[in-house]
């Protein structure tokens, strides 16, 4: 860190919540290592800024009016591998984790103010670190594979959705699943948005499920 | 009688100014005698004919007819065997009067149409005998049977089908029957044929109201706010009273792969104990297969069906009907019937076309109720989805940006009172958001979920039931992509035994859960406020969650002292995921 006290860690922060925003920028830039270089509350807006910007670390909500974090992330790492993301969720520790994973993500920040260290979490990720466990998310990318017998919400994925699953999981762009799955990048785009949904990232909405049990019968 | 002139009942003016009048007089009293003996008989057939019109019920119609036969013609005995619809024309039922009861256990077996019933059968003209053991078609009694001599058979037709015959056997005053019998007879078979004819609409308009009743009532209360466990219940009861049957059932599914025995009527229904038939070959499989109903005559002999009296408590069946329930999207189960052997005969009153559009309607009413359901579902698990999005997007985004702005204080503040109350403020809003992150677990939770979060809170929920308190519960970490299939068992049975010990020794007013999930271990923390455990109970009744820890590499801490409460700390840690090529 000594070294980069020259040059500081540059941010962005996606948060549909302008207060939310101003609270991480304060913690962040507190110890004048860290600057966010610019901020948006809009999925829309992130993924053609944060291309541009090219900031180090993009904090990125997992749940937006009109998209998701995990979108914005996949999106922007295709552009631009070099921009590392974290994905700030209000939801527990599982969805998070797996909304990470899919993302692409070097690690996801819960919403509480203790328990998740904000500012060692992007240091680290900024040296290229990952938040996440090997081994927790080899579970993960495990419970994809096998699809766990007890798991409800993966018991509904069809092979092709488990298949890009388990590559996005493994780290893959869209462009790089799409190539080997001789799809069109846009094909794998709304698989990706379809498993989401499925997997309740943004939201376990068992309605969803039944509804389309009911459209379905 | 015999000698009377008159004949059959007419009593027309003769002439009588030759006789002397003594003669006369004789003449006119032994006429009008006779003319009172005929207008009597007359009355008497009136009489009958009137009565036996009067029962609407086809048994009672068949005993009056009897009755009335035995009465006019003098018989000791009299039968009727009705004649089974179709080409094979024996006897289907066989009633008769005049033998008591032990007489006709001793007999046994009903005739079935041998013999002289048979001749009758084959040429239906009356038949009137002085000995019928003379006859070349008779064909002798069986053992026990009481001596029969003389012998009246007469057919019964509705319309022109023959329905069955009337036998009169061994005349009272044993003679044999006269021409005047038959007459009589006869006159009386016709009204009874017009008197069957009448009860057996009336019976049939019965049934068919019956079942209309039946299917109306299933509509209505499937209309109102029943679930449609208990409307299958009722659609089996409804089935079962109507038609008589011994046992009504419900199979269901549309899969003849697939099916299960969903309630019965009339025999006890323990799923648990029905789990063992083989539905795949049975005849409800068939029926779900072809849409068409099957109707076998002794199920426990049948090649193409499961006998269902092998289950508990079910009596052994004989003729069953099995029905489709079809709806617009298929076949969804069957609808059978069945009645025992000895209860054959009400089997046979039923025409299996009411019960199948009885089935049809109650399909129908069940899939209405069933949508209804569904629909009633769909609109709670939104509105559960609609408070978990705004719990998530609105109440925790809040209390997290609360979160942050008192971080910022406390990180510009030197004050260490006032930093240590801010601490705490971050705390007690952290905790909140997570107990509202379990809230909206919770919410999405579906009834049937498995996975091992909500196999937690079932037993945590459960035990704060039993306890009358809420327990804290509180999950740190990814529990449930930690906890595969080969931990959960463990972590589920030492959280349930740590909190019965709570809920049976503790006397505790708080109660807090807590999973840890790390890296590489997974701890389990039970605490309670209350009164603390002496040693010995301590290690009796947690001797079994630690060898659980210990065999999983694990250990347990317990730390209680009399009167501060206990805390059991259980950790395990966590394995690398198998690579199991044949799991899944």
């Amino acid at each position: 860190m000594d070294d980069e006290a020259s040059q500081p860690i540059r941010v962005y922060l996606l948060d549909d919540h302008e207060v939310v925003r101003r609270g991480i920028k304060e913690l962040l830039e507190e110890h004048g290592d860290i600057v966010v270089v610019g901020e948006s509350d809009s999925a829309r807006e992130a993924v053609s800024r944060i291309p541009a910007l090219r900031p180090d670390v993009a904090i990125l909500d997992g749940r937006l009016p009109d998209g998701s974090g995990v979108e914005v992330c996949r999106d922007v790492r295709s552009i631009d591998p070099a921009i590392k993301g974290l994905i700030l969720t209000s939801y527990d520790d599982d969805a998070a984790l797996f909304a990470a994973i899919m993302a692409g993500a070097s690690g996801y920040l819960l919403k509480q103010v203790h328990g998740t260290d904000l500012v060692d979490g992007v240091r680290r990720v900024a040296r290229g670190q990952s938040l996440l466990d090997p081994a927790m998310t080899d579970r993960v990318l495990d419970r994809i594979r096998h699809g766990v017998q007890e798991d409800d919400e993966l018991h509904d994925l069809t092979p092709q959705e488990r298949r890009i699953l388990e590559l996005v999981g493994e780290g893959l762009s869209n462009r790089d699943v799409a190539r080997r799955m001789f799809l069109s990048e846009k094909t794998v785009k709304n698989y990706v948005s379809s498993v989401l949904s499925k997997l309740g990232v943004s939201s376990r909405t068992q309605a969803a499920v039944l509804a389309a049990r009911l459209t379905a019968g | 009688m015999e000698d009377d002139p008159g004949g059959h009942g007419r009593t027309g003016g003769q002439d009588l100014s030759q006789a002397a009048f003594d003669d006369l007089l004789r003449e006119v009293l032994a006429r009008v005698d006779g003319v009172l003996d005929e207008q009597a008989r007359l009355r008497h057939l009136l009489d009958a004919v009137v009565g036996v019109a009067a029962d609407l019920s086809l048994d009672g119609v068949l005993d009056r007819i009897l009755s009335a036969a035995r009465a006019l013609a003098g018989a000791q005995y009299a039968a009727l065997g009705v004649l089974s619809p179709g080409p094979q024309r024996h006897i289907r039922t066989f009633v008769h009067q005049g033998m008591d009861e032990r007489t006709v256990a001793d007999v046994g077996d009903l005739p079935t149409g041998h013999g002289l019933l048979g001749l009758l059968i084959e040429d239906p003209r009356p038949l009137r005998l002085a000995h019928l053991s003379e006859h070349p078609a008779s064909y002798g009694f069986p053992a026990h049977h009481p001596p029969m001599s003389s012998f009246l058979g007469v057919p019964v037709r509705i319309r022109e089908r023959v329905f069955g015959n009337l036998y009169l056997t061994e005349k009272i005053d044993g003679t044999e029957f006269t021409e005047h019998d038959e007459a009589v007879v006869v006159a009386l078979a016709a009204a009874a044929g017009v008197a069957i004819e009448n009860a057996q609409l009336y019976q049939e308009a019965a049934h068919r109201q019956a079942w209309l009743t039946a299917t109306a009532e299933i509509t209505s209360m499937l209309a109102d706010d029943t679930s449609t466990q208990s409307a299958l219940q009722v659609v089996a009861d409804r089935a079962r009273s109507v038609s008589g049957a011994d046992v009504a059932w419900l199979v269901l599914g549309s899969d003849p792969a697939d099916l299960r025995l969903e309630v019965a009527s009339g025999a006890p229904a323990d799923m648990d104990d029905m789990h063992h038939l083989s539905m795949e070959r049975s005849l409800a499989s068939t029926v779900v297969r072809t849409g068409r109903p099957e109707v076998v005559m002794d199920v426990s002999s049948d090649p193409r069906a499961v006998d269902p009296s092998s289950i508990p408590g079910w009596p052994v069946l004989g003729p069953v009907m099995v029905l489709p329930l079809r709806s617009g999207q298929g076949v969804e189960g069957v609808l059978s019937l069945a009645w025992t052997k000895e209860n054959a005969a009400g089997f046979h009153r039923v025409d299996a076309a009411l019960p199948a559009s009885f089935a049809e309607q109650a399909t129908l009413a069940l899939q209405v109720a069933r949508s209804r359901d569904d629909r009633q579902r769909l609109a709670l698990y939104e509105d559960r989805d609609r408070i978990g999005r705004d719990l998530h997007d609105t109440t925790i985004q809040q209390l997290f940006a609360v979160g942050l702005g008192l971080q910022g204080t406390f990180n510009a503040c030197s004050e260490p009172q006032v930093r240590d109350r801010i601490e705490r403020a971050i705390m007690d809003l952290d905790d909140t958001v997570k107990d509202i992150r379990r809230t909206i677990f919770a919410l999405g939770v579906l009834d049937t979920s498995h996975d091992i979060q909500s196999e937690v809170e079932r037993v945590v929920d459960r035990a704060g039931a039993t306890m009358k308190l809420r327990p804290v519960f509180r999950v740190d970490g990814p529990l449930r992509s930690a906890v595969g299939a080969e931990l959960a068992p463990d972590l589920l049975a030492v959280l349930s035994e740590a909190l019965t010990n709570v809920s049976r020794h503790a006397h505790a007013s708080t109660v807090a859960v807590r999973i840890a999930v790390d890296v590489d271990e997974l701890a389990l923390t039970v605490s309670d406020d209350g009164i603390g455990m002496d040693p010995v109970h301590l290690e009796s009744g947690l001797a079994n969650m630690r060898s659980r820890a210990r065999r999983l590499g694990g250990d347990m801490v317990v730390d209680s002292r009399a009167g501060a409460g206990t805390c059991v700390t259980w950790t395990v840690p966590l394995a690398a995921p198998r690579h199991d090529p044949t799991a899944g």
